[in-house]
């Protein structure tokens, strides 16, 4: 390839890498912008869990029978047993005589409703040196120890979070290699943007919206990839790094496989935690007064808190352990002062000691990309970082296309009709199809078999209608003119918005006046909020987007009238 | 078909082998890295996550030192070759230490 300067190799990167991961970056930028709320969309999306944030309930009382009643995933079961399961060694254990080995529990300062997991072990493994659990999850009422309905789907923290890292394309973990490889490329993207962008001082204050859609355009992509450069390089580099150890670098679970094994051992030996289960039976003491001890510790060091995650080891057994984590709430550091009891008699083993500074600067790290912290504004600027880092990509291919159109148009090419397609599905399109879920969670029936499945499809059929949309209103572009389905799009948008924040109410009764007002509950009141500012955003820009012939009669009208 | 070969020799291959040559580098320096700290007696997880720090910001170097190297033996050679010795070197230490 020849270029006749490093400058002009940057744009040729810029331009195509730009365009062809931007269309995963959007889906990237947009579900992580709204997964900062994602514990909130979920309230609204179950109104049985429109309660406060509850603390870790005890684990005694409550905890234990859930876990002991909880059996494994069937599909799971189904999947991973004939792979884990020996042969040789005979029938697979049926499903629900699987023993337990873990138990955890989770939650955060902004969940009602407590995530607990279950690894269950599989007695007759052929790999004896694998980790070999087959799992079962279940979310509970905190208050009761009810379990929520299976059915219901976690909008927020189980679709549009998964989604924004790895597209929920679990096959073989596809999703998360193409999440990584257009991370990647948005950072070639961002450092090839910067270099022939030199002027980037004075593009921070650019923006001539009077200027035709071509120029207004690029200012509008230059001062949004300006303004948040640091946050768009920092999210892409920190979502590279959380999953470097699993997916995008896997050096220490594969070739040094071997190397990280025998350090597992080395350090069971140095921390007293048992890598392994003793094959003797054992009773556990009590939990609670294991959380009174971690909790009186954290307050002796001065830093009182809640339980954010429990986790029970080699459950059952003479070796089981009993580690209990801070939440993380007052800090950005994803640090949990973790102190670990034995579990027969509640004895301390060991408390964790002060982390490298390596291992500091990574934790602060991931911590502010995951934002375990109770910190709203800042929260909400995360969500306009995550705006802007659309609105660049946006931006950026709604230039492509205007600046090739043209020329397109005049050799009868059809490139920019087909960008321009993929454009509208991924800036329109995964509009439409989050917020049609979200109406067709209120409007379809709470106890239907299978309605968080019956959520996703029609999520993913809304994602298909904008594309097919948008491509069979795609002539004019190959003329050199606009898309009418831009227009369309922002309209059905707007009205598919103010019918979700309606079906809310209609539904549960919960209007903005009781959210806001009455009984105040803001996890609700903020998405229909929202709700309403997308409905008004994508109106006004339907209006920007009027066909130039209505344009030309409305201007002719007014000055009739004048 | 001409310009499908056109467009996949003069653009597509150079990207693809700068990833992968960036790639090669950075998993033989991360993988060195690690087991050669653990050699030294450093913490194995404290080496580990120095090398997934690094690793991305040396990753994003070599792809477009490779770049715009524009197939220069240097940069191929140390991103390809080098790869490849560090990797050879990190699997040996390992050899040696889990012996």
């Amino acid at each position: 390839m020849k270029f006749a300067n490093t400058r002009q190799a940057m744009a040729w990167l810029h331009t195509w890498l730009g365009l062809i991961f931007g269309f995963v970056l959007m889906i990237c930028f947009f579900f992580g912008a709204l997964s900062v709320f994602d514990r909130e969309i979920d309230r609204w999306a179950i109104p049985d869990t429109r309660f406060d944030p509850q603390p870790m309930p005890s684990f005694d009382t409550m905890l234990l029978d859930v876990f002991e009643r909880t059996e494994p995933d069937v599909a799971e079961y189904n999947r991973l047993m004939p792979i884990y399961h020996d042969p040789d060694a005979g029938d697979m254990t049926p499903r629900t005589e699987l023993p337990a080995d873990e138990y955890w529990a989770y939650t955060t300062h902004r969940d009602p409703v407590l995530l607990m997991g279950i690894g269950f072990r599989v007695p007759t493994p052929l790999n004896t040196e694998e980790h070999n659990h087959i799992h079962g999850r279940v979310t509970i009422d905190p208050r009761s120890g009810e379990e929520l309905p299976s059915n219901s789907l976690k909008i927020g923290s189980d679709w549009f979070y998964p989604l924004h890292y790895s597209l929920n394309l679990n096959w073989n973990f596809i999703g998360f290699y193409i999440v990584g490889i257009a991370a990647f490329f948005m950072l070639v993207a961002l450092v090839s943007g910067v270099w022939i962008h030199r002027k980037i001082f004075r593009e921070f204050f650019t923006f001539r919206r009077e200027k035709k859609t071509q120029r207004a355009t690029l200012d509008l992509h230059n001062m949004s990839g300006v303004v948040a450069l640091p946050f768009h390089f920092f999210f892409a580099l920190t979502g590279l790094i959380i999953f470097a150890a699993f997916y995008y670098l896997p050096v220490t679970n594969t070739m040094l496989k071997p190397l990280h094994n025998m350090h597992e051992t080395i350090e069971a030996d140095t921390t007293g935690l048992p890598h392994d289960r003793s094959g003797i039976a054992a009773s556990m003491a009590s939990v609670d007064d294991m959380v009174s001890e971690a909790k009186r510790r954290w307050a002796a060091r001065d830093m009182a808190g809640e339980v954010g995650f429990l986790m029970v080891h080699h459950v059952g057994d003479a070796n089981s352990y009993v580690s209990i984590y801070r939440a993380g709430s007052d800090r950005v550091s994803l640090v949990g002062e973790g102190i670990h009891f034995k579990a027969s008699n509640g004895e301390v083993l060991r408390e964790d000691p002060p982390h490298s500074t390596a291992e500091s600067i990574a934790e602060f790290l991931t911590g502010l990309h995951l934002q375990h912290f109770e910190h709203w504004f800042l929260r909400w600027l995360y969500v306009l970082g995550g705006l802007l880092g659309c609105v660049c990509i946006a931006t950026g291919f709604i230039f492509f296309t205007e600046k090739r159109k043209q020329q397109h148009a005049k050799n009868n090419s059809q490139g920019s009709r087909i960008v321009d397609a993929f454009a509208i599905t991924t800036v329109t399109g995964i509009v439409i199809a989050a917020v049609t879920m979200l109406l067709a969670n209120r409007l379809l029936p709470a106890d239907m078999l299978n309605k968080g499945d019956w959520e996703k499809w029609i999520f993913c059929i809304a994602l298909a209608f904008s594309f097919l949309h948008a491509t069979l209103r795609s002539e004019p572009v190959a003329r050199g003119e606009k898309n009418p389905a831009w227009r369309e799009q922002c309209l059905l948008i707007a009205g598919l918005s103010i019918t979700a924040v309606t079906a809310n109410w209609l539904t549960t009764g919960d209007h903005l006046i009781k959210t806001i007002f009455t009984n105040p509950y803001w996890a609700v009141a903020g998405v229909d909020l929202s709700l309403l500012a997308v409905a008004a955003t994508s109106w006004k820009a339907a209006s920007h987007l009027q066909p130039e012939t209505n344009k030309k009669e409305d201007s002719s009208s007014k000055a009739a009238y004048e | 078909m001409a310009l499908f070969w056109q467009v996949t020799r003069s653009y597509i291959t150079p990207v693809v082998a700068a990833f992968l040559g960036g790639y090669l580098f950075t998993w033989g320096l991360v993988s060195l890295l690690i087991s050669g700290m653990v050699y030294l007696g450093g913490d194995f997880h404290n080496a580990e996550t120095i090398g997934f720090l690094l690793a991305f910001p040396i990753f994003l170097f070599m792809f477009f030192w490779i770049f715009i190297g524009q197939r220069r033996w240097l940069p191929y050679g140390t991103a390809f070759i080098g790869g490849v010795i560090m990797t050879a070197a990190a699997y040996g230490l390992q050899t040696q230490l889990i012996q």
